[in-house]
This record gives structure tokens, C-alpha cells and sequence, in this order.
């Protein structure tokens, strides 16, 4: 399990040598001259260390949390550890309106965090529900022209 | 035709699907990110590429001070981990 900041979970990651493909896609977003505003990334192994690793980097990153418009991580494993990350990450967003969570295995989702300028999101098939209040503080948090699957 | 895009500055989005690329055509869509100017969209969707295909595409992209790439749709991108190369 990693606990540390991101700063020094990337610094461990360059010490061993190790490139991540959707690290690098997130170093990308987080280093583009013209600001990334689509990132779909579907039926990808993104896992939970990678997820928290790549999250932490893109809320850090003002270019990204100003931009970025749309977010499709469907049918990977992130699960809730990666979700905690993602939800830091959302809970900075400033113009997100499309989040698309197809299949990533949450159960528990931290959804306090979602940016008011969402608009459509998207969370089948996944275990959610099994507390009733999950339920509330997702509808509370849409807009009333969200659409929510 | 990858290669074309190269120096065509008139496409900005580019879109593959479901077909098996072979490795010059995806050393081709490297080096497009790596001094592409224009294109600000791709979308690769079901093309059983490698797994240092996403890396290295990535890292091109990072090394191309005149890229306005800003859409990236990848799907089902297994090779997308956290497996990463040594």
C-alpha cells in the first residue's frame, strides 16, 4: 500500500526506473502546451497503484484541473484506494462535465468531492448503493440537468 | 498514411479502430506525436498494440514543445498498466 505524497511516491518510481503508460499520459496532461481537455482512457489494467500515482499528479497540476473537460476511466481495476485519489483529483476540477466510470470496481465511492459543473456521470456496474446515503450525496451533488447512469 | 500526417497540416483529429497495426505504422504514430503541430485530437480504439506503445507515445508527446494535442481517447488499451518497462 502506499501512503506517501506523490512527490516522493514519483520520486521512488524514477529511482526505479519504472515507466508507467498512464503515468506518462498523466506527465503529458500535466506538461502540455495546449491543455489536455479529453483524457478517455477505456479498457485499460490501470490498477490502484498507478491510479493513486497518476491521480495525485493530475491534481497537482492547475493545467489539468482547469481544463480538463471530460474523464472516461471505464473498465479498469481502480478500485477504492485509486478512487480516493481520483476523488482529490475531481474535487479540483473546475470545468469537468462528463465522468464516465464504467466497471472500476468501487464499492464505496467518496462522492462529496464531485465538481459542480459535472454534468453527466456515468457509474454502472459497479457495487454501489449498498449504503443508502451513497445514493443521496450523488444526487445532491449533480446538477438538476445531470444525467446519472 | 500516418506518415502522410506528418506534414499534412490540414487534419487535426485522427481516429484508428479495430485493426491490427504493424509495428512501422505504430513507430509512425510516435513519431506523429513527437512533431505533429496540428493534431489535437486521436483516438485509437482496439488495436492490440504493445504495452511501451502507450509510454512511448506519451513521452513523444511530452518531447514536442509544439504539440496542441488535447483529446485523448484510448479503448480497450489492456496494455495500459502499471507493469511498466525496466
Amino acid at each position: 500500500m502506499i501512503k506517501v505524497s506523490a512527490n516522493v511516491m514519483v520520486i521512488e518510481y524514477a529511482l526505479m526506473n519504472v515507466f508507467l503508460a498512464f503515468l506518462s499520459l498523466c506527465t503529458y496532461a500535466t506538461t502540455a502546451r495546449v491543455p489536455l481537455t479529453m483524457l478517455q482512457v477505456v479498457g485499460s489494467s490501470i490498477t490502484k497503484k498507478s491510479g493513486v500515482l497518476s491521480f495525485s499528479l493530475l491534481a497537482k497540476s492547475e493545467k489539468v484541473t482547469k481544463h480538463i473537460r471530460s474523464l472516461d476511466l471505464s473498465n479498469s481495476n481502480i478500485g477504492n484506494e485509486g478512487l480516493a485519489a481520483l476523488a482529490e483529483f475531481l474535487s479540483k476540477c473546475e470545468v469537468l462535465a462528463e465522468l464516465k466510470l464504467h466497471a472500476v470496481g468501487i464499492f464505496d465511492p467518496v462522492w462529496s468531492g464531485l465538481p459542480t459543473s459535472l454534468m453527466h456521470l456515468e457509474a454502472d456496474l459497479n457495487k454501489l448503493g449498498s449504503e443508502r446515503s451513497n445514493n443521496i450525496v450523488i444526487f445532491d451533488n449533480l446538477n438538476r440537468s445531470s444525467t446519472l447512469t | 498514411m500516418i506518415d502522410a500526417l506528418h506534414y499534412n497540416t490540414w487534419f487535426t483529429h485522427l481516429s484508428i479502430s479495430d485493426i491490427r497495426l504493424p509495428n512501422e505504422a505504430s513507430a509512425s504514430l510516435v513519431a506523429l506525436a513527437r512533431r505533429t503541430r496540428c493534431l489535437s485530437h486521436i483516438e485509437l480504439n482496439n488495436l492490440n498494440l504493445g504495452k511501451d506503445f502507450y509510454c512511448q507515445f506519451a513521452e513523444a508527446a511530452s518531447q514536442n514543445p509544439l504539440s496542441v494535442l488535447s483529446e485523448i481517447v484510448f479503448k480497450s488499451c489492456a496494455s495500459i498498466d502499471d507493469k511498466g518497462k525496466r
